[in-house]
């Protein structure tokens, strides 16, 4: 069996598409495993060796004829062209992609397969999602809108796979404390000076270890400012490996040394700001440590600059904290980590059997659940009163367009907005449950019946989720709580 | 085209610089400082593999330039006016002095322009350009049928964000969905 996987993002998805490589071939044993990628990030083939054959577009290139001008556009074409004939004349059994973005859909409609999955389009026209996970990966993972799952836990979910179980960080020693002082968006970055001042005190505490600052080659003279040249390691990206099996511990933002670690199992203190959504893409490894900026505006648009006076969120953490927890772990101790909340792990449950389209029951219910369920009830209670004052709204709504009162519509349709919004800070723990609905009220349609539709459809997602969530509570009440707890 | 070109010769900071009816084929502050600032403004642009044609030689410092930078970088010169081709002997063997008549699809084909050089035959040059890249609809068609491609091209087709007969959902030939596919990468 032949497989290809696309994987058109940047560095670190290629990093963290391991984990799918990996997962393919146990779900397809002896099969082989191919990625498409861009050619700039080629450096990934030397840490992925899982991968059979790496295919490269040429996408720099592609975008320098298009735009410069300097070449006829017909290269382009020529090129993609030579491209995909070459990934079709090695006739795949499965081709997978595994990027989110609108050339990758395109692609897949060219590329050949007996079989394809993932976004794709097939003779111009969209494929209707897979499951439910892929609708949850085009909705929540091109924006930053938040997510109750890691990437690769729906990347994986989406293409019908399951995710090959969290491995654990590993125990062996070594010398070296390494600090990855610069991530690819600036927004993401904590400061070099932080991070010098962080690695003069690590080296006090920690004699015996060596601090060093890593960079890649290209950061070097950035880097230089703060650290002398005996404190900078500049290797290759195949050299990391090698030197990452050697550290105790790397600090590091949001980064594709980050994955990188992950995959090899390593120490890890991540430093997540701007960006970086520490749910969507923390290290994926048991054990790893994770500290996040604490600011509403956090995580950011990617591609957007600040939007703050300063840096919020990298102001927010301070070096004496991240000193504290880097500390415990190079001393065996284990850091207090932010505990999952019982409630998070409901929705996360909640959702899960929503996303697998599954009633929930075969569920085991946490006993530690039935000490909290009284609240979660009676919040509950609310949140469907104010669910019907919405059902009303949207009902009107449809009304108000069958008889071409358009005027009244929009009314309605403010109310209903501005309802949600009100929803949306009173019942912060679902909010993610109406995030389509509200989306749906604000965004601009072409027309009213376009507008309304998507609005129909994000109703019957919360309508669904709140059918799950009254048997998931009423499995609380019958298995675990005695009647007088639930008498509300 | 022009055919009388009254060319003579100037001294710019103690360099030979060629002029037509007065005025100079460079830069007259600086020509060395002009030419090493082109070369600066392509240089990304040069990939290993690419082959260059520059239209315009003029005074000839922006090809000594180019030629440090890129030494191993195989060029060609294209330059119409015979008299400033003469002028530089050294080059004469990568200088034309006709347009290449049929220009294929060679993906490495760099065209770089040096417009100080254009002097007296702008027109022309730019003519020469739009045909070289395939800007205009009868080179583009002539470029497309040759590598085997059948769209027909209106004035603005090869402006690929103009490209409105992509969105014709009737035509889903592979070609088709590759220009498709390319239109994504600079949107």
């Amino acid at each position: 069996m032949k497989i290809l996987v696309l994987s058109l993002l940047r560095l670190g998805d290629i990093v963290q598409h391991r984990e799918l490589v990996k997962s393919l071939k146990a779900s397809y044993p002896g099969a082989t495993v191919d990625l498409l990628i861009h050619s700039q990030f080629r450096m990934a083939q030397d840490v992925i060796p899982e991968v059979s054959n790496w295919h490269h577009c040429p996408r720099q290139q592609l975008q320098q004829i298009l735009v410069e001008k300097k070449q006829s556009p017909l290269c382009a074409h020529t090129l993609l062209k030579k491209m995909v004939d070459k990934i079709n004349d090695e006739k795949y059994d499965i081709i997978i992609n595994a990027t989110h973005n609108k050339f990758s859909v395109r692609l897949m409609d060219v590329l050949r397969a007996k079989e394809k999955r993932g976004m794709r389009l097939e003779n111009g026209r969209k494929v209707p999602d897979w499951n439910r996970w892929q609708t949850y990966m085009n909705e929540r993972f091109s924006e930053p809108k938040g997510s109750r799952f890691h990437y690769l836990e729906v990347l994986h979910r989406s293409l019908g796979l399951e995710p090959l179980p969290l491995r654990e960080t590993s125990s062996v020693e070594g010398d070296l404390v390494l600090l990855q002082v610069l991530t690819s968006d600036a927004k993401k970055n904590w400061g070099l000076g932080k991070f010098r001042k962080l690695a003069d005190e690590l080296q006090a505490a920690f004699p015996l270890k060596k601090v060093f600052a890593l960079c890649s080659p290209s950061e070097q003279v950035e880097i230089s400012k703060y650290f002398s040249d005996e404190q900078i390691l500049a290797p290759r990206f195949d050299e990391l490996p090698d030197l990452l099996n050697k550290a105790s511990l790397l600090i590091t933002g949001d980064t594709s040394v980050q994955h990188l670690a992950a995959g090899l199992q390593r120490p890890i203190l991540s430093l997540f700001m701007g960006s970086a959504d520490s749910v969507k893409t923390a290290p994926w490894i048991r054990g790893a440590h994770l500290l996040v900026g604490s600011v509403a505006c956090q995580p950011c648009k990617h591609s957007s600059p600040c939007s703050q006076y300063s840096h919020l969120c990298g102001d927010s953490l301070g070096i004496s904290k991240v000193l504290q927890v880097a500390s415990q772990i190079l001393r065996k101790e284990n850091p207090m980590q932010a505990n999952t909340s019982l409630r998070n792990e409901f929705e996360v449950t909640l959702w899960t059997h929503y996303l697998d389209s599954q009633s929930p029951e075969l569920t085991s219910i946490p006993m530690a659940w039935t000490t909290v369920a009284k609240s979660w009830k009676l919040e509950f209670i609310d949140f469907e009163i104010d669910c019907s004052r919405l059902q009303r709204l949207i009902s009107q709504m449809s009304s108000s367009l069958l008889a071409n009162n358009e005027g009244n519509f929009e009314v309605l349709q403010q109310e209903a907005k501005s309802l949600s919004a009100e929803m949306k800070n009173r019942y912060a723990e679902m909010q993610d449950s109406f995030t389509l609905l509200s989306n749906a009220l604000s965004e601009p349609a072409q027309s009213h019946f376009a507008q309304f539709k998507r609005i129909k459809s994000a109703w019957i997602e919360l309508e669904q989720l709140t059918e799950l969530r009254k048997q998931l509570l009423a499995k609380i009440k019958f298995e675990n709580i005695s009647n007088e707890v639930m008498d509300v | 085209m022009r055919a009388d070109f009254n060319i003579s010769e100037h001294l710019i900071n103690g360099l030979n610089v060629p002029s037509l009816d007065g005025d100079l084929f460079c830069s007259s502050r600086d020509p060395i400082r002009e030419a090493n600032a082109w070369v600066a403004s392509i240089a990304k642009l040069v990939q290993p593999k690419s082959k260059v044609l520059v239209l315009g030689l003029g005074a000839g410092f922006h090809i000594q330039a180019f030629r440090e930078k890129f030494p191993q970088t195989p060029f060609r010169i294209l330059e119409l006016i015979p008299q400033i081709a003469h002028r530089h002997p050294g080059l004469s063997q990568w200088i034309d002095l006709e347009i290449p008549s049929n220009v294929e699809i060679d993906t490495e084909l760099l065209i770089l322009e040096f417009r100080p050089a254009w002097l007296g035959l702008e027109n022309e040059y730019l003519e020469i350009q739009r045909n070289l890249l395939h800007q205009n609809p009868k080179s583009f068609c002539s470029a497309a049928q040759t590598a085997g491609l059948t769209f027909t091209a209106t004035a603005k087709d090869f402006q690929i964000k103009a490209l409105d007969w992509i969105f014709n959902p009737e035509n889903q030939s592979e070609e088709i969905k590759i220009w498709r596919a390319l239109r994504e990468l600079v949107q």
